[in-house]
């Protein structure tokens, strides 16, 4: 949990620098997209599977399963985690702002993104861990996740009644 | 005398390979744009429900017929004597702009019209048809 306090403290202050630097980013970068006919958002999504993604996911399941490396998984993941999360906030979403949004919370989940990815993908129901995290995202994204987990969850056990 | 005919001679032989020029670029930009239009309208009518890897090989042919319409009309540009610095920015600007919504629909055939109305007037011969003309 120390670990995600201290992700968020960077992200605060990385904000600063981030927002600005977003708008520029994402206008050239929506405009190249739609130049390429979205061609560029294969290797942008092939960055961010293979550099943030699987990483940040594995890093996760370790710190899961072997709390012995808790310490030097946070060492590595929140870095990772760190530039993931601005690396997403500078590439265009291109209104996909769900997409966007969950890339976005498997970096400010970190250390529980595997546990974000089973709730993501309807295999668990919200933790304790999770929620604390969640109070901690931005506006925005709270509402994104906590609205995900409800709607998800709601349409899940209406379908097992 | 003989100047006279073998000038008539050239003037008919380089109006010929002039009339090969607009033909083929005639046939180039409209078999281009109609690839475009034609592959456009399948992707669109398929995009949701076609398997992924097939959309995207037909958005790499979408995207190289787009800039192949701008390329030829770039250089017959530049065989009817636009400047070509000139040209470039003419051209990418058309390009970026016909990316902009659907302004496309009215980018590609202004450009086209005003292209094909351009290269019938071109008095030029194009480089790689100069080997046909005869030396005087």
């Amino acid at each position: 949990m120390l670990a995600n306090k201290i992700l968020h403290v960077i992200l605060t202050l990385f904000s600063f620098i981030v927002v600005p630097v977003q708008a520029v980013t994402t206008f050239i970068l929506g405009i190249l997209v739609s130049l390429t006919f979205g061609l560029l958002l294969l290797p942008l999504s092939f960055v961010w599977v293979i550099f943030f993604f699987g990483p940040l996911l594995g890093l996760s399941y370790i710190y899961e399963r072997l709390p012995i490396f808790r310490p030097l998984i946070s060492l590595v993941g929140v870095p990772l985690a760190v530039v993931g999360d601005i690396y997403v906030a500078l590439i265009p979403s291109m209104g996909e702002m769900d997409s966007r949004w969950s890339k976005m919370l498997y970096c400010q989940t970190f250390p529980y993104t595997h546990e974000f990815h089973r709730v993501y993908t309807k295999k668990q129901k919200v933790s304790q861990n999770l929620s604390i995290i969640f109070q901690r995202l931005d506006p925005v994204l709270k509402n994104f996740a906590i609205n995900f987990d409800q709607k998800e969850f709601a349409a899940k056990e209406e379908s097992q009644l | 005398m003989e100047n006279t005919t073998n000038n008539k001679a050239h003037d008919f032989i380089k109006g010929e390979v002039l009339k090969i020029d607009r033909n083929a670029f005639i046939f180039r930009i409209i078999a281009t744009v109609a690839g475009y239009a034609g592959i456009t309208f399948w992707l669109n009518s398929i995009r949701a429900t076609a398997s992924l890897w097939f959309v995207w090989v037909l958005i790499i042919i979408q995207f190289a017929l787009y800039f192949s319409i701008f390329i030829a009309s770039y250089r017959r540009a530049i065989i009817c004597g636009l400047n070509k610095n000139i040209g470039l920015i003419i051209f990418i600007a058309l390009a970026i702009l016909g990316r902009v919504n659907d302004w496309e629909l009215a980018i590609i055939p202004l450009m086209v019209i005003i292209m094909l109305i351009v290269s019938a007037r071109a008095k030029n011969v194009s480089d790689e048809r100069k080997h046909l003309l005869p030396e005087k």
